[in-house]
């Protein structure tokens, strides 16, 4: 006896006790698949025969049932559930998560089992309470056929031995179908426009459908009513199904015809009433072979290991690959109220307004008047039947393509550009969920896996996130932390080249390049290319003509005038150097420094860098005094006293140049200086696949418009293999910091590098002597304190950067890919938690 | 450093007196550096000695528990400023002058001499006044010249650091014990050497003239930092005290109280008014939008009738310091299972705060940026939507009153007029349908009004 299991399904094991259910269940299912309620009584109570904690039992039972379901697992309940009411609360659970429902019914005699629990020491009922069970579960095969089950067995002692269970893959899933695909919208008949479509699709349709890059077809439904021919729609899709170069969801025209065809009642209306006549027309085996194709076709599908869902009306994603009556439904008709409009059309659900899941939903069903990506679905009918445009995504490429209908064919009941098509006013609103960020979180990005954000973290970056951030929806990104390189060994240095440019070495890069460090602070700028640009990219109700943030995504500036007048420079900068144009983008994403330091850190200086400064020359200018008469007096020691304080006196000199060249004062827009050194991202494209060099000649472009403000980064590439190559860099190095500036930033030719997988440091600073004393104190140079402070440990930090790395790049690919502000919210809200990790601020 | 001169005849004793040789360098070590002794000068007309704190800033630092937190450490003041390790310092090299024992002039050890003292970068909180405040009525006359913060940058203004004279006939014993006591006093960083015996050094090296200084209480106050327990202990053995510390003031900044000042304060005006309006309306459930400290749910916990009284604070460092006052941290069911906090933000929508009869927002909005204050308003009143929401801010036109200060704390990031608040009210109420009603708190004055407004929407 064969029983076939849905891979996501809850299995009901019903039988007395003593009947074998455990036993059965332990032959064929995994252990941890199955939930045995002797066992959480057991969990609960210490004690798996206690009859009385019924209630405790299965209310953990229940609890560890839905957790599994949440998961997609296939789940076994070993119980007795011999009585209704207890089934029907499994089934209610089933349902609510869209498992499929198996039962399996251990129908053994009662006296063998009444037999076996004599034999079994540990069970302390009587003989009564299996008779009743074997009563009851009797009684109940009555409701039992009503109950809605996908699949019912009976085993009996005989057949037992021969069972074997078997596990039916979920006709909805095809991870290992990759594509690329071409995923046609709502056809409705309309032949001659899918024709068009598929040959600027690149589609030859003669002498059989083919494409030269072996691409697929994915139709999402409603082949049929309203256009002039379903039936040569039908044909073409059938045809291509069945070649295997298609897939075909269902829509709920298609699924009304098919009841038509099997004689099943239905009103002969929107359509169908002519597709019926063309059919009529055809053969009886044409028929047929419609309405078993259209009877054949799965709900939806999954595809491309999970990161593509087609279903005609969209679909959740706690649906998404599963198949219950409830999924069946959502597929053809979205989530609908029962609210009818004022066309007479029934109210739909923007289910698309909450998605936040991992796959890409392509979808149809609504007419709208353009496919336009939102939370990471589209919506592509754009009603041909109706006088709209036929269009197609491709997929990987998400480029959207179509044709415009001939004609109308119907005169649609809402006008298509109708303010109250829902899916058109679909912008994000910006209002973020508390239950998105607070809490143990763990974000999956492409390249480190999962990063996992501890609650601690989340708890100080929702303090700073709130009291401090910019609008969720400006802030798509923070820069990662940036390790310096290991600590230098050499006279008088803690940090030098070689060991930066030794740790890229030893990855095995050949080429990195190295960038000035400029004296500034950090900040992220977003530029628009025209007003109202900030409002339809962004959703951000405002005039603002883009943004300038911290690294902490702060305002860069308090002063809006500031802004603006910067980022009027910018935009026409980016204008002149052609970069909208080029990247076909109505925004840019710059990654800069921002000068002069003073301008953001004036706060720090005056409380801090400077009251040192005031402090430490007027005390060792104090102590130099003394020292010069102790020697005139001639104490014994009075010279090593001396030496020490002029040591001191320097060092603290060095220390106030040192700060001071990070201060200039700002009177006008021009004051500023911005220094960018990534293209980080545009419309459509994050540029982390380009290489730095390619960053710099675009960003030269940038800055050679608009010398007055904009900052060319000087650089260098180095071959780490060539000796000369090498020792040219340090020799840069010493140049830029004898003359007190802050260093270089080392980076690898490609924005991206692996090592075993891992991806490499994104880049390493290392620090120019004079500028460390801002950090380090004053007299860290002293040999006593050097030899101290040598002692660091740098691997924290770069863990860290590595995992901000991967989170800030991950929050704006999904900003790029138009998925949710929440899923990329969730990015940047982990980078700023890791920031909160306690790790040595120096490094 | 420090530098202390005499001009008594002969100035030599100087020397005796301090039990340091004027002809050599006394050097000794302390667990936070090395301490020098020497003169500069030692004639029979005048003389100098020197001691010199060298703080070594690396070990002070990775020895700091916050070297994780903040650059400060490295980068701190501590090696350059007289401060409570120079305290230490003066305790450790000048041990037996500070209690007037001299083996070789014992009686000039207990007499007056004429004195004067240079401490070249002096931290002075609270500016000139509170240094001439605390040395002027013990004998001395102060001179003292502010440092420049970055003389480069004159528009940066000034250091708080003087370089200051102390000149005085005074007891050498007696002006080591000041110094001893009010230089950790006048500086405002953290007192390094806290512990419990802080109280009995006070009271040490205070006998005799701490008493019946007149700002003893600001002493006190400042040497002990923020610990009331401390302070209490110090006054209750300070023969004839009789003045009580508020306890309110040793939760903010430690102020130099100029004066008794009876009148309940502005903050509890507004909490006790907030009270009384969600006393009127009779609620079962109350949520405290940024409940801060708790100070208004102290008062909303005795209101007959409010069966779930919720605080959300955004800060989890003062929440957690809130739920141990409010002992929930041993227990919490107390207050019969009422009282809960939680930490949230009121840019987020929160199934939590939903669904309450009152919402108190107190003193909070102002504390928003303005581009996010559409987030709030929809957290509050489209998401959260409570029956009735009180909402507490600053009246801008009265900060005239204050001298004309442009906003009333750094953190404010706006302050309205009177206008601007109605106006807002107005707005929320035609946007999400409730109805407001805005009364002044605090005295009012005909031209600018009170210095606090609250709006009272109801649904």
């Amino acid at each position: 006896m064969k029983i076939q299991i849905p891979e996501f399904s809850v299995v009901v094991v019903i039988g007395t006790s003593g009947s074998g259910k455990s036993t059965f269940c332990k032959k064929h299912f995994l252990p941890t698949e199955i939930l045995s309620s002797d066992a959480f009584r057991g969990l609960v109570s210490d004690d798996e025969n206690r009859q009385d904690i019924s209630g405790q039992a299965f209310e953990a039972l229940h609890f560890v049932l839905e957790k599994r379901l949440e998961l997609g697992r296939l789940t076994v309940i070993d119980a007795t559930n011999v009585q209704k009411e207890s089934r029907a609360q499994l089934l209610r659970i089933a349902s609510k998560w869209h498992a499929l429902k198996v039962a399996i019914v251990i129908d053994t005699p009662e006296e063998v089992c009444l037999e076996r629990n004599k034999t079994r020491p540990d069970r302390q009922f009587g003989p009564h309470v299996i008779r009743n069970q074997y009563r009851e579960m009797r009684r109940s095969f009555g409701a039992f056929r009503q109950e809605r089950w996908h699949k019912t067995y009976t085993i009996t002692p005989e057949n037992m031995e021969q069972v074997v269970v078997e596990r039916e893959r979920s006709w909805t899933k095809n991870p290992d179908e990759h594509g690329p695909f071409d995923i046609i919208g709502d056809v409705h008949g309309c032949i001659d426009e899918l024709r068009d479509l598929l040959n600027q699709l690149g589609w030859q349709i003669e002498p059989e459908l083919s494409h030269p890059k072996q691409r697929k077809l994915i139709f999402v439904g409603d082949l049929v009513d309203r256009g002039p021919d379903s039936v040569g729609v039908l044909r073409l899709v059938m045809d291509a199904v069945e070649r295997g170069i298609a897939y075909c969801v269902p829509g709920n025209h298609d699924i009304k015809l098919v009841k038509a065809l099997r004689g099943q009642k239905v009103q002969l209306n929107h359509g169908l009433d002519a597709t019926m006549a063309q059919l009529s027309l055809e053969h009886v085996d044409f028929r047929k072979r419609v309405q078993e194709f259209l009877y054949g076709l799965v709900s939806h599908q999954v595809l491309d290991d999970g990161k593509l869902c087609v279903a005609h009306a969209g679909l959740k994603e706690n649906m998404q690959g599963r198949g219950s009556a409830a999924v069946r439904e959502f597929c053809m008709y979205g989530e609908t109220t029962g609210e009818i409009d004022e066309f007479g059309l029934p109210v739909r659900q923007n289910w698309a307004k909450d998605y936040d899941g991992h796959a890409l939903v392509v979808f149809g069903h609504t007419p709208v008047p353009q496919a336009e990506f939102f939370n990471n679905t589209i919506d592509i009918d754009t009603g041909c039947c109706f006088g709209g445009k036929l269009s197609a995504l491709k997929y990987p490429e998400r480029e959207v393509v179509c044709v415009s209908a001939n004609r109308t064919y119907v005169v649609p009941a809402r006008p298509l550009d109708s303010p109250a098509t829902p899916f058109a006013l679909a912008i994000d609103d910006g209002i973020l969920d508390i239950e998105e960020v607070l809490g143990r979180r763990s974000i999956e990005t492409e390249l480190h896996h999962r990063i996992t954000i501890r609650e601690e973290n989340a708890i100080a970056a929702l303090e700073v996130m709130s009291r401090f951030a910019v609008d969720p929806r400006w802030l798509i990104y923070l820069p990662p932390t940036m390790s310096p390189c290991q600590t230098s060994l050499k006279d008088g240095y803690l940090e030098h080249p070689d060991e930066a440019l030794d740790y890229y070495r030893k990855a095995g890069v050949t080429h990195v390049v190295c960038q000035e460090k400029h004296m500034g602070s950090r900040a992220i700028a977003i530029v628009t290319q025209q007003s109202g640009d900030a409002e339809k990219r962004f959703g951000v109700p405002s005039e603002e003509l883009g943004i300038i943030t911290t690294r902490t995504g702060r305002r860069f500036f308090n002063d809006a005038e500031i802004v603006k007048q910067i980022l009027v420079r910018l935009r026409a900068a980016a204008e002149k150097a052609n970069l909208f144009t080029e990247f076909n983008t109505s925004w840019l994403l710059l990654d800069l420094e921002l000068m002069p330091w003073s301008a953001k850190a004036m706060g720090l200086l005056q409380t801090q860098y400077a009251p040192v400064s005031a402090a430490a020359n007027h005390s060792a200018n104090a102590r130099m005094e003394i020292a010069r008469k102790l020697q005139e007096r001639g104490i014994d020691g009075a010279t090593e006293y001396y030496e020490l304080a002029q040591a001191k006196q320097e060092s603290v000199e060095k220390y106030r140049d040192a700060y001071r060249r990070y201060c200039w004062n700002v009177t006008s827009v021009e004051d500023y200086k911005l220094a960018p050194f990534h293209l980080l991202a545009s419309e459509g494209a994050v540029h982390s696949n380009k290489s730095h060099l390619w960053h710099m000649e675009k960003l030269k472009s940038l800055c050679a418009q608009d010398p007055a403000i904009l900052r060319e980064t000087p650089f260098k590439i180095v071959e780490l293999d060539n000796k000369d190559s090498w020792q040219d860099a340090v020799d840069w190095w010493m140049q830029l910091t004898n003359k007190g500036g802050e260093g270089m930033v080392v980076k690898p030719l490609n924005f991206l590098e692996f090592e075993a997988n891992q991806v490499l440091q994104p880049a390493i600073k290392c620090r120019g002597p004079e500028y460390l004393r801002i950090i380090y104190g004053p007299e860290y140079l002293l040999p006593a304190n050097l030899d101290r402070l040598r002692r660091r440990g740098i691997s924290r930090k770069r863990a860290l950067a590595s995992r901000e790395f991967a989170l800030g790049l991950e929050g704006l690919q999904r900003f790029v890919g138009r998925e949710s502000i929440r899923r990329v919210h969730e990015c940047v809200f982990g980078v700023l938690a890791l920031e909160s990790e306690p790790v040595d601020p120096r490094l | 450093m420090l530098l202390i001169s005499t001009t008594h005849q002969p100035a030599t004793d100087l020397g005796y007196l301090l039990h340091k040789n004027p002809n050599r360098m006394h050097t000794s070590n302390v667990s936070f550096g090395k301490v020098t002794v020497a003169f500069t000068e030692a004639d029979v007309e005048r003389a100098t000695a020197i001691l010199d704190v060298d703080i070594d800033p690396i070990g002070l630092s990775r020895k700091s528990p916050d070297s994780n937190k903040s650059v400060e450490p490295y980068l701190n003041d501590r090696p350059y400023t007289a401060n409570s390790y120079v305290s230490v310092a003066i305790a450790e090299a000048f041990g037996t002058a500070m209690s007037a024992r001299s083996k070789e002039r014992p009686d000039l050890a207990k007499a007056s001499i004429p004195l004067e003292i240079r401490i070249p970068v002096l931290p002075v909180r609270y500016g000139i006044g509170f240094l001439s405040a605390l040395f002027e009525p013990l004998g001395y006359k102060v001179e003292a010249a502010q440092l420049d913060l970055d003389e480069k940058f004159p528009e940066w203004g000034k250091a708080p650091y003087f370089d200051v004279s102390l000149t005085g006939t005074q007891l050498l014993s007696d002006a080591l014990r000041h110094l001893y006591i009010l230089l950790p006093v006048l500086d405002a960083k953290k007192h390094y050497f806290m512990s419990s015996d802080e109280v009995s050094k006070i009271l040490q090296k205070g006998e005799g003239w701490l008493a019946n200084h007149p700002n003893k209480d600001s002493i006190l106050q400042s040497y002990l930092g923020r610990r009331p327990s401390l302070i209490q202990e110090a006054i209750s053995q300070l023969a004839s005290v009789e003045s009580q510390i508020d306890e309110a003031s040793s939760e903010g900044e430690v102020e130099l109280v100029p004066a008794a000042n009876p009148a309940p304060s502005l903050h509890s005006i507004r909490h006790s008014r907030v009270a009384e309006v969600v006393r009127q309306m009779h609620p079962s459930s109350v949520v405290d939008l940024g409940c801060g400290e708790g100070k208004l749910i102290r008062l909303l916990i005795p209101i007959q009738g409010i069966q779930k009284i919720l605080g959300l604070e955004v800060s989890y460092s003062t929440l957690e310091r809130t739920i141990r006052k409010f002992k929930l941290d041993e227990d919490g069911t107390r207050y019969g299972n009422r009282l809960e906090f939680i930490h949230g933000s009121l840019m987020y929508r929160d199934a939590r705060i939903s669904g309450f009869d009152v919402a108190t927002v107190v003193e909070v909005i102002e504390h928003l940026d303005g581009p996010r204050l559409g987030a709030f308003e929809r957290v509050l009143f489209e998401f959260a939507r409570p029956k009735c929401a009180i909402i507490t801010t600053p009246n801008r036109e009265y900060n005239v009153l204050y001298g004309g200060i442009e906003l009333r704390h750094e953190d404010h990031r706006f302050e309205w007029t009177r206008a601007e608040f109605k106006n807002w009210a107005d707005n929320i109420c035609s946007r999400f349908h409730y109805r407001v009603q805005i009364e002044s708190i605090g005295e009012v004055d005909d031209n600018y009004g009170a210095p606090s407004q609250m709006a009272v929407f109801t649904q």
